[in-house]
C-alpha cells in the first residue's frame, strides 16, 4: 500500500529570540540568548527571577472579530505564528476547493489560568483564603465576565485559531506537557496519511511565564537559578547544567498532501517522514538515566519512515538542561546510534530560546527544518564545563554549515511522552543527498 | 477500506453518578434511576442551580492501585485512573501478557490514548491561602511561595497525570495521546486509537476519559451562559431547559481483531469509523440549523458504506440543552428520513460529565449491541415540537432487527461535533 506522503510548505514562529521565522533562525545564526529578568510581573521575590520572554511583543495584525475578546497573550503568540505559516505556505483554509480538507492540531498550554483572574476570585470568594461559594453568589454580577470563562476553557486557544482561520474539518488539541507540539505534528501527519486531510494547520503554543506557572516550576526545583547570569543559564549538556529555562511563544507548521503541493508548485521545505510516539512508564518527572522510553521513541521515527540510523544527519535534541533529561537523553542516542553517535550533531537550541513547554516540540520541528534549509546545524550555547557522561558532539564552537538530508527532533514531557520526528531533505533518497 | 485492521471492544469501565462500574450503570439505565442530586460536596445553599451528578460515596483509596498514588494526583485523576483498572481487568490482558515469554513487544505495542478535562479552577485554590497571606504583593507572594504550597502542586494537576499513571502502573509503553478538547476529548482519543490500531502503530489501546464537571467555579459560569437547568436533564423533551454536569471517567480497551483472536478475548462489539469536526463557529456557538452536523452523520455513514437500515440505533449527545437538542433532531431527522432509527441518550441517568462523556456513552452504546437490549430515555414526557419525529422510547427495548450498526453524536466547546460508529459482533 503507498503511503500519502506530507510535505511541509510553510513555516511560523513567535519565539524568545523573535517575532517570525526569520528573526528566530537569525537569532540562532547570531547567538543570541532569549533569556533575561522576567518582565512580565515583578519576581524579585521568586527563587528564579528570569526567564526567555518574547519581547517588545505588538501583535502582527489588527484582528476583527468578536471571537478576539477571548484572546490571551500566548493564544495571541499562535495566531501570528499560524498567520506566517499560512502566508508562507500561500495557501488558507478559506481559499482551498474543499474547506473541509483542510485541519487543525494544536498542542496547546495546561496553565490556561490567568492571574489576574484567579486574583479577582480570591478577592470576591476567598478574602481569608479558604472559597464561600456562597459569597461568591452573592458577588455574581460583579465578578462575572464572559470573557474569563473563554479565555480560560480548554480548548480556548484551538477555538480562536478554528474561527480565526475558517477551519471546517478535523480539529484536535493535545497536551502531553513537554512533548505536546511534537505530538500534535505528529497527529497531524497521520490525518493526512490516513486520508482525512490533504492541508494540516499543526503547532504548539503555550506561556508559563505567569505567576502560577513560575511558582509551580520553582516549588519542583526544576528551573535553572542562574539568576545572576540569565543569558548563560539555559546550559544543555554542560557539567555546570542545573535546571531549565522557562520560555514562551509559538510555532506552527503547514503540512500538506506532497502531490498537492507538488501540484500547485509549493516551495517545499521538507518531507515529515516519521514519527515515533512512546511511553516510557517510568516516573512522572524523571526519565529513565538510561534512555528507555526516548530510544525506542527515537528508532520508531526511523522505521516509520524508512531510513537507517546511518542516514541521520543532525539531532534537534529535546536537551532541558537539567541534569536528568541531558544524561537520558544521551544514553538514548548511544542505544541507537551505537558508534555513530559520536560523529552525529546533537544541539539544544533550548540554549538560545529557553524551553517552550507545550510549544517546544512546535518551534523545534520549525527549527529542524530551516536547519536542512539554509544546511546549518545550530549549536548548543554555554558549554564550559565537560561532563564525562555527555560526551557528544554537542555543536558547542557555534552554528555549523552542514548538508542535511534526515533530521530528528525529539521532545519528552513530563508523564512520560517521547515524540521523535523525523524530516527529510525534500530530494532525499537513500545513500545521497 | 475493507482490508485495513479491525477494531474490537474487548474490555470496558467507568465509574459516575449513576453506579461506580458499568454493570451498574447498565442496570440503573434499565431500571430508569437517575444519580443526578443535589450537590453535596460543597455548601452551596443559596445557589438557584444545585444539581449536579457526583459521585456517591467517593472513596478514592479503594479505587486507586496504591494508596500513596493519593497525595500525587487530583480527584480528576482518581476517577480516570480508577476506570482504566477496571476496563484493563475486564480485559483480561493482563494474565496473558503474564503468559508471554517476553512481554517486550506486548508493551511496546500497547498505548494509552486519554481525553482530558486540562486544568480545573480548583486545582489552582491551593495559592489562596498564599494569595490571602500577601494581598496581592507580588514580591511577598514570590517570598513566601516555597512556605505555603505543597512542593509537588504541578505534578498533582499535570493534565496528563491518567496518562502517565496507567503506563506507569501496567508498564505499558506504545503509542499515546493526551487530547484536551472540551467535551469532545474522549470520543476524540477513542478515535485516535481505532487509528493507531488501524495503522499498526498499536496492536491494543487503553482508552480513557474523566472529567469533574461539578468544578463550581466552571458552573458558576456555564449557569451565567445559561447552560444549565436548576431542576432536571430532559433529553429532548418539551420542558429541556439546560444540562446538568457531572464527574466520571469511562475507559475501553481497544485491540485489533488479530490481538483479540489470539488470546480468544470476549468481544463487545466493533469500533468502525467516525470523524471529529468543528463547525467553524464560536468558542460556545451551535449551529442552529445543524447544518454541519448533518453533514457529519452522512459523511460518517457514507464512509462505512451504510445507510440508516443498517444503524440498531442512534445515541445521540442529548445534553438537554434546547439549542443542542433541537439542531441534533434536525440533523438526525435530515439524515434518517423515513428510516425512524431508535433513538437514546444516557446523560439523563448520570449528568453531563462533559470530557468523559462520549466514551462513557460508546461503552454503554457496546454494551446495548452485547446485550441486545437498547436502554430509553426515563424522563422523557413529551417530545419538543422539533423532536417529535425522532424515535424515542422511555423503556428499553429489545434489538431485534437486522441492523447492526450503531452511530454515537458528542458534540462539545469548540463548535465541535464527534461521530462514532460501532458494529454487533457475529458471535453476540
Amino acid at each position: 500500500m503507498k503511503q500519502r506522503r506530507v510535505a511541509i510548505t510553510g513555516i511560523g514562529v513567535v519565539s524568545p529570540l523573535g517575532h517570525d521565522a526569520r528573526s528566530t533562525w537569525q537569532g540562532l545564526m547570531a547567538r543570541k540568548s532569549g533569556m533575561q529578568k522576567i518582565q512580565q510581573f515583578d519576581a524579585s521575590g521568586f527563587p528564579v527571577r528570569f526567564a526567555a520572554e518574547v519581547k517588545n511583543y505588538t501583535p502582527r495584525a489588527v484582528r476583527s472579530g468578536k471571537h478576539h475578546r477571548f484572546t490571551m497573550p500566548f493564544t495571541q503568540f499562535a495566531l501570528d505564528a499560524a498567520t506566517e505559516a499560512l502566508h508562507d505556505a500561500g495557501i488558507h483554509p478559506k481559499t482551498v476547493a474543499d474547506n473541509a480538507r483542510f485541519g487543525l492540531v494544536a498542542g496547546s498550554g495546561m496553565m490556561t489560568g490567568d492571574f489576574d483572574h484567579l486574583t479577582r476570585f480570591q478577592q470576591a470568594a476567598a478574602f481569608e483564603g479558604a472559597v464561600d461559594w456562597n459569597i461568591l453568589q452573592q458577588q455574581g454580577d460583579a465578578f462575572y465576565r464572559l470573557n474569563d470563562f473563554g479565555r480560560t476553557a480548554s480548548n480556548s486557544g484551538l477555538s480562536l485559531l478554528i474561527q480565526e482561520f475558517g477551519i471546517t474539518g478535523y480539529a484536535n488539541s493535545v497536551h502531553t506537557a513537554c512533548a505536546s507540539g511534537g505530538q500534535a505534528l505528529g497527529l497531524a501527519m497521520h490525518v493526512i496519511r490516513r486520508g482525512e486531510a490533504d492541508y494540516m494547520l499543526a503547532g504548539g503554543f503555550d506561556s508559563m511565564i505567569n505567576p502560577l506557572g513560575v511558582s509551580s516550576f520553582c516549588l519542583l526545583g526544576a528551573l535553572s537559578s542562574y539568576n545572576e547570569t540569565p543569558e548563560t543559564a539555559s546550559r544543555p549538556f554542560d557539567g555546570s547544567r542545573n535546571g531549565f529555562v522557562l520560555g514562551e511563544g509559538s510555532a506552527f507548521l503547514v503540512l500538506e498532501l506532497w502531490e498537492k503541493a507538488k501540484a500547485r508548485g509549493a516551495k517545499i521545505y521538507a518531507e515529515l517522514a516519521g514519527e515515533g510516539n512512546t511511553l516510557s512508564s517510568y516516573r512522572i518527572t524523571d526519565s529513565h538515566p538510561g534512555g528507555d522510553g526516548a530510544n525506542q521513541a527515537i528508532q520508531g521515527a526511523l522505521a516509520d519512515a524508512g531510513v537507517q540510523p546511518s542516514d541521520v544527519d543532525y539531532i534537534n535534541a529535546h536537551g532541558t538542561s537539567t541534569k536528568m533529561n541531558d544524561l537520558s537523553e544521551t544514553n538514548a542516542i548511544k542505544a541507537v546510534f551505537g558508534e555513530r553517535a559520536y560523529k552525529l550533531p546533537v544541539s539544544s537550541t533550548k540554549s538560545q530560546t529557553g524551553h517552550l513547554i507545550a510549544a517546544a516540540g512546535a518551534i523545534e520541528a520549525a527549527i529542524s527544518v530551516l536547519a536542512i534549509q539554509h544546511a546549518t546545524v545550530p549549536m548548543t550555547k554555554n558549554q564550559t564545563t565537560p561532563d564525562p557522561a555527555c560526551d557528544l558532539d554537542y555543536v558547542a564552537e557555534g552554528p555549523r554549515e552542514k548538508s542535511l538530508g534526515v533530521v530528528l527532533s525529539n521532545s519528552f514531557g513530563f508523564g512520560g511522552t517521547n515524540s521523535c520526528l523525523l524530516f527529510k531533505h525534500p530530494e532525499f533518497e537513500r545513500g545521497r543527498v | 477500506m475493507s482490508d485495513l485492521t479491525r477494531v474490537m471492544i474487548t474490555g470496558m469501565g467507568a465509574v459516575s453518578a449513576s453506579g461506580m462500574n458499568i454493570e451498574a450503570m447498565w442496570d440503573a439505565l434499565l431500571l430508569g434511576n437517575t444519580g443526578i442530586d443535589e450537590i453535596k460536596t460543597a455548601d452551596i445553599s443559596t445557589w438557584s442551580h444545585r444539581l449536579g451528578g457526583e459521585i456517591k460515596d467517593y472513596q478514592p483509596a479503594k479505587m486507586l492501585p496504591e494508596r500513596k498514588l493519593l497525595k500525587a494526583i487530583s480527584r480528576q485523576d482518581v476517577l480516570g485512573i480508577s476506570a482504566a483498572m477496571q476496563a484493563i481487568e475486564d480485559s483480561q490482558i493482563l494474565p496473558y501478557r503474564d503468559g508471554l515469554a517476553d512481554r517486550t513487544v506486548f508493551n511496546e505495542k500497547t498505548g494509552v490514548f486519554v481525553g482530558s478535562p486540562g486544568n480545573k479552577y480548583d486545582q489552582q485554590y491551593d495559592f489562596l491561602p498564599l494569595m490571602a497571606k500577601t494581598q496581592n504583593h507580588m514580591q511577598a507572594f514570590g517570598a513566601e511561595l516555597m512556605n505555603e504550597v505543597h512542593p509537588m502542586w504541578l505534578l498533582r494537576i499535570l493534565p496528563n497525570n491518567v496518562l502517565a499513571y496507567t503506563g506507569i502502573t501496567y508498564g505499558f509503553k506504545g503509542a499515546n495521546h493526551n487530547v484536551v478538547n472540551h467535551a469532545t476529548g474522549g470520543m476524540q482519543a477513542l478515535l485516535e486509537a481505532y487509528h493507531a490500531i488501524q495503522s499498526g502503530q498499536a496492536d491494543r489501546v487503553v482508552v480513557v476519559a474523566y472529567d469533574v464537571g461539578t468544578d463550581l467555579q466552571a458552573s458558576f459560569y456555564y449557569e451565567r451562559l445559561g447552560l444549565l437547568s436548576a431542576q432536571h436533564l430532559k433529553p429532548f423533551d418539551m420542558t429541556h431547559d439546560g444540562t446538568i454536569l457531572a464527574e466520571g471517567a469511562a475507559a475501553l480497551v481497544l485491540e485489533s481483531e488479530a490481538s483479540a483472536k489470539t488470546r480468544g478475548a470476549t468481544t463487545y462489539a466493533e469500533i468502525t469509523g467516525g470523524f471529529a469536526r468543528t463547525e467553524g463557529s464560536g468558542l460556545f456557538s451551535i449551529e442552529a440549523s445543524g447544518d454541519a452536523l448533518t453533514e457529519l452523520l452522512r459523511q460518517t455513514l457514507d464512509a462505512q458504506k451504510i445507510t440508516p437500515d443498517d444503524l440498531a440505533f442512534i445515541v445521540a449527545h442529548g445534553n438537554g440543552n434546547p439549542k443542542s437538542d433541537i439542531s441534533e433532531a434536525h440533523a438526525i431527522n435530515r439524515v434518517q428520513a423515513d428510516v425512524r432509527v431508535p433513538v437514546t441518550g444516557f446523560k439523563w441517568a448520570m449528568g453531563h460529565t462533559l470530557c468523559a462523556s462520549g466514551l462513557m456513552d460508546a461503552a454503554l452504546a457496546a454494551k446495548a449491541l452485547k446485550t441486545r437490549v437498547l436502554p430509553g430515555i426515563e424522563n422523557l414526557d413529551a417530545p419538543a415540537k422539533a423532536c417529535e419525529h425522532l424515535n424515542l422510547q422511555t423503556k428499553p427495548q429489545a434489538l431485534d432487527g437486522d441492523a447492526k450498526h450503531a452511530l454515537l453524536i458528542n458534540r462539545g466547546f469548540g463548535s465541535m461535533n464527534v461521530t462514532v460508529t460501532m458494529k454487533a459482533c457475529d458471535h453476540a
